[in-house]
C-alpha cells in the first residue's frame, strides 16, 4: 500500500482507539495550584467500581492496546489496585501517573510484580520543600 | 537483511496483539511497548499463520501469496522481526 492511500484510509479513522487516557478520579492528597485538572476534590459523579470494570471490559472487546490513567491522585481511591489488576489481567497495559504519595514498600513490590505497567511520578521541585504553588492538603512534604 | 528469513521458523511474538483495521492491522507489543502498522491485508494473513508453518516461505505459500511478491514480504519480516513483533521459533 501506497503512503499516500494509508493516509485517505486512516482519514476515516481506526476501528478503535489505540489507547485512553481516563482521570479516574479528581481526589488528591495534593492541591497543586498548576493541576492540569484542577483536582483536589472528589467529583461525586467518579465511576464506581463496578462501572469503572464496565468499561474496561468494554475497552477489552475493542482491543484497545493500554490506558493512561492519571487523576487526581489515582491511587487515592481504594479499589486502585482492583481496577489495574482487572484491566493487566484483561490485556489491557497501564500507565498511570501519580505523586507517589502512597507508594510504601508493599505497594511498590506489588506494582513492580504486574506487568504491562508504566509508572510516571511526578517530581516538582528539587528538595523537601513544597514548591511555591503545590498546597499539601495534609502537611506533607511536596513533590 | 537478515540472510535467508524465508527457510526460518517464525511466529508472532507470545506478548504481541493484533488488531484488525481497515488497512491491514495494528501490532501492539505489551514487552517493548511498540506499536506497528501492518498496511495490506496480506501480510496480516501471513502473520496471523507464522507459527502454523515450519518457515517463511511455507507460510506465504498456504496465503496464496504470488512467489514474485516474496522479496516484499521477506523485507516487511525482516522489520518486524527488528521490532520484536515477530521472532525466530
Amino acid at each position: 500500500m501506497s503512503v499516500e492511500s494509508l493516509v485517505a484510509q486512516l482519514k476515516t479513522g481506526l476501528d478503535a482507539p489505540i489507547c485512553l487516557t481516563w482521570e479516574l478520579t479528581y481526589a488528591c492528597n495534593l492541591q497543586c495550584v498548576h493541576c492540569l485538572s484542577s483536582s483536589g476534590q472528589r467529583d461525586e459523579r467518579e465511576l464506581s467500581t463496578a462501572e469503572a470494570k464496565r468499561v474496561l471490559d468494554e475497552l477489552r472487546d475493542l482491543q484497545v492496546f493500554y490506558i493512561n490513567i492519571g487523576g487526581g491522585e489515582p491511587m487515592v481511591r481504594r479499589d486502585f489496585f482492583e481496577l489495574v489488576e482487572h484491566s493487566v489481567g484483561n490485556g489491557i497495559g497501564v500507565k498511570f501517573s501519580t505523586n507517589g504519595a502512597f507508594i510504601d514498600a508493599e505497594k511498590a513490590r506489588r506494582l513492580a510484580s504486574m506487568d504491562y505497567l508504566d509508572i510516571q511520578i511526578s517530581l516538582d521541585g528539587v528538595d523537601a520543600a513544597p514548591p511555591a504553588d503545590e498546597a499539601p492538603a495534609d502537611g506533607s512534604a511536596g513533590q | 537483511m537478515s540472510t535467508d528469513l524465508l527457510t526460518r521458523p517464525l511466529e508472532l511474538h507470545p506478548q504481541v496483539a493484533l488488531r484488525s483495521e481497515p488497512f491491514g492491522a495494528l501490532a501492539y507489543h505489551y514487552g517493548n511497548r511498540r506499536l506497528v502498522f501492518l498496511k495490506h491485508a496480506d501480510m496480516v494473513a501471513v502473520a496471523r499463520v507464522l507459527a502454523d508453518h515450519p518457515s517463511l516461505e511455507s507460510a506465504l505459500r498456504a496465503s496464496g501469496i504470488d512467489e514474485r511478491r516474496w522479496p516484499s514480504f521477506e523485507k516487511a519480516f525482516d522489520s518486524l522481526l527488528g521490532s520484536e513483533i515477530v521472532r525466530e521459533r
